[in-house]
């Protein structure tokens, strides 16, 4: 008979020894390129992930990831590991994410639509929901919760990156996620009144 | 009541595990003691998960020959002055090292305690092809717990309130795992202390279910190609060491030698450890009930392990990163606080 697997475990935590993104930049900083693809293989997906949601356009997603980690290599000479990596690494992508923000400006493109515009065939529905109410936040605000959200980053992490103070992070990111709560629990369709 | 309640805002930056030390241990014994709060921070949570549900495609496979292209045909970054070579060789060492040690490593172990998943997951984020949403109810057997966890586990973004057994049990933690996942032996070191607690101070009220999420092809269709060389045997030899009263030796021994584990040496193993002695006859059939495993998680979307649901809520982070063990329990005592449960921690 198969009963519930009621967990019966001992044992001490074990700590792994794990070298840091700043240990790999240092060795990148030297020119190898075996610890470059360290930190390749540590943030593709996650840098892949940031651009994806951020943009419809999944060939320009991967343009920008590509131009970030070859931003990284080429700047790697001057590396000093001053700050976590990365907060260097999302700076840099922001960085190029607000350049293609105002070229698709220039286009007469809101980049609003990013998120709002039309999903994938292959997207859900409840992804396509997410989307339209992350659109209806105030776009700095919007900001902010998808780099807690989706990156992982701390409050500390988000100021040093949008260059905003510790408290101001704090209180937006409550702000956004309030208002996000209400437009979730008002269900797909984003009308609750 | 010791305390006064908290701002929300607080509430908050502590779900996150952000403020100072001192902050945050006032904010934990109140949120222990406050069901009010308890349940603030609970739908804070739902909301923080709703938003986990929004996956993305893998990376395209073209990016890395790309960035090949990068590395292997821009010209090297400038030489290193001087006065920097000491450093730099040092942590050019500590990179080879690293890489030594990731490098024949199949899995994308990004750390040991962190999350493991497989190269090749066909559906890396996506629903399983022509499964609805999880929670569907489509009722399916779930031949190694009894219970069917889609009951249980809604799709994350629901904030429908999840239905269990409270009278008796208050909490239930389900976790998919795949023995031989060196990040699943870190939550196994990093939460087994905290069940004992629970199971010695809280008898009954906290359920902890393992389900059988093999990175191995030939026992889990996300996969397509290999994996973990030993998981399914694995997963099979802990069934039938259960059946002996014998489970935790054997999952201290695959844990032991996770590394290299082959088929052989498992079911070398399950005879010498746990006293097995029909494992080939009985693996077929054994097989189907991990496949009945991986198939309730593949409708769930579970796409690394250990994937760990509390209540039908998955605690893992976006990144698949899997709570540290404190957080996890005031999680639980939340959850505990709000079934009247005294909580003695």
């Amino acid at each position: 008979m198969d009963g519930l697997r009621v967990a019966a475990f001992v044992g001490s935590p074990r700590r792994a020894t794990v070298v840091t993104d700043e240990d790999l930049m240092l060795a990148c900083r030297g020119g190898s390129a075996e610890a470059f693809e360290a930190i390749f293989e540590r943030y593709r997906a996650p840098l892949w992930g940031y651009f994806r949601r951020r943009l419809v356009d999944s060939a320009r997603a991967e343009d920008l990831t590509q131009e970030t980690f070859a931003a990284i290599w080429r700047g790697s000479s001057g590396y000093e590991p001053r700050a976590l990596f990365r907060t260097y690494l999302y700076t840099i992508a922001f960085n190029l994410l607000s350049a293609e923000r105002r070229r698709l400006r220039t286009r007469a493109t809101d980049p609003l639509t990013d998120l709002a515009g039309p999903a994938s065939s292959a997207e859900a529905e409840h992804v396509l929901w997410l989307r339209q109410a992350l659109s209806r936040l105030e776009e700095s605000d919007r900001e902010i919760v998808m780099l807690r959200e989706f990156e992982q980053l701390s409050y500390t992490e988000i100021a040093a990156l949008l260059d905003i103070p510790l408290n101001t992070v704090r209180s937006r990111l409550f702000r956004a996620r309030a208002a996000l709560r209400e437009l979730l629990l008002a269900g797909p369709s984003g009308d609750r009144s | 009541m010791t305390t006064p309640h908290p701002e929300r805002e607080a509430l908050m930056a502590w779900l996150d595990g952000e403020g100072a030390e001192a902050e945050r241990d006032v904010v934990a014994q109140h949120v222990g003691a406050c069901a009010a709060c308890a349940d603030v921070v609970q739908e804070m949570h739902r909301a923080s998960a709703a938003l986990g549900d929004w996956p993305v495609d893998a990376p395209p496979a073209t990016l890395a020959e790309r960035m090949r292209q990068v590395t292997h045909g821009a010209p090297k970054p400038a030489p290193v002055p001087r006065w920097r070579s000491a450093r730099w060789r040092w942590g050019a060492l500590a990179a080879l090292v690293l890489i030594g040690i990731l490098v024949p490593l199949r899995m994308q172990c990004v750390e040991a305690s962190s999350v493991c998943h497989i190269n090749g997951l066909r559906h890396l984020f996506g629903p399983a092809p022509g499964s609805e949403r999880a929670g569907a109810t489509t009722p399916a057997s779930s031949r190694s717990s009894g219970q069917d966890v889609r009951d249980r586990v809604p799709s994350r973004g629901e904030s429908t309130p999840v239905a269990g057994p409270r009278a008796v049990t208050a909490v239930v933690v389900t976790v998919f795992v795949d023995w031989q996942c060196p990040s699943c032996k870190a939550l196994h070191a990093a939460y087994g202390p905290l069940f004992e607690q629970y199971a010695h101070d809280e008898p009954g009220r906290v359920q902890v279910i393992y389900k059988d999420f093999p990175l191995n092809s030939a026992c889990n269709p996300n996969l397509s190609v290999g994996g973990h060389e030993a998981a399914c045997e694995a997963a099979v030899a802990v069934r039938l060491a259960r059946e002996k009263g014998r489970e935790r030796e054997m999952v201290d021994w695959l844990f032991a030698n996770q590394e290299g584990l082959t088929p052989e040496a498992v079911k070398a193993a399950v005879t010498s450890v746990a006293g097995v002695t029909d494992f080939e006859e009985r693996y077929a059939d054994e097989l189907e009930h991990v496949r009945a495993d991986v198939a309730e998680g593949t409708e769930l979307h579970v796409h690394f392990t250990p994937a760990c649901y509390l209540n039908g809520v998955l605690t893992n982070d976006q990144n698949g990163r899997w709570l540290p063990a404190d957080q996890l329990r005031q999680l639980i005592d939340a959850e505990l606080m709000k079934t009247g449960a005294a909580v003695r921690r």
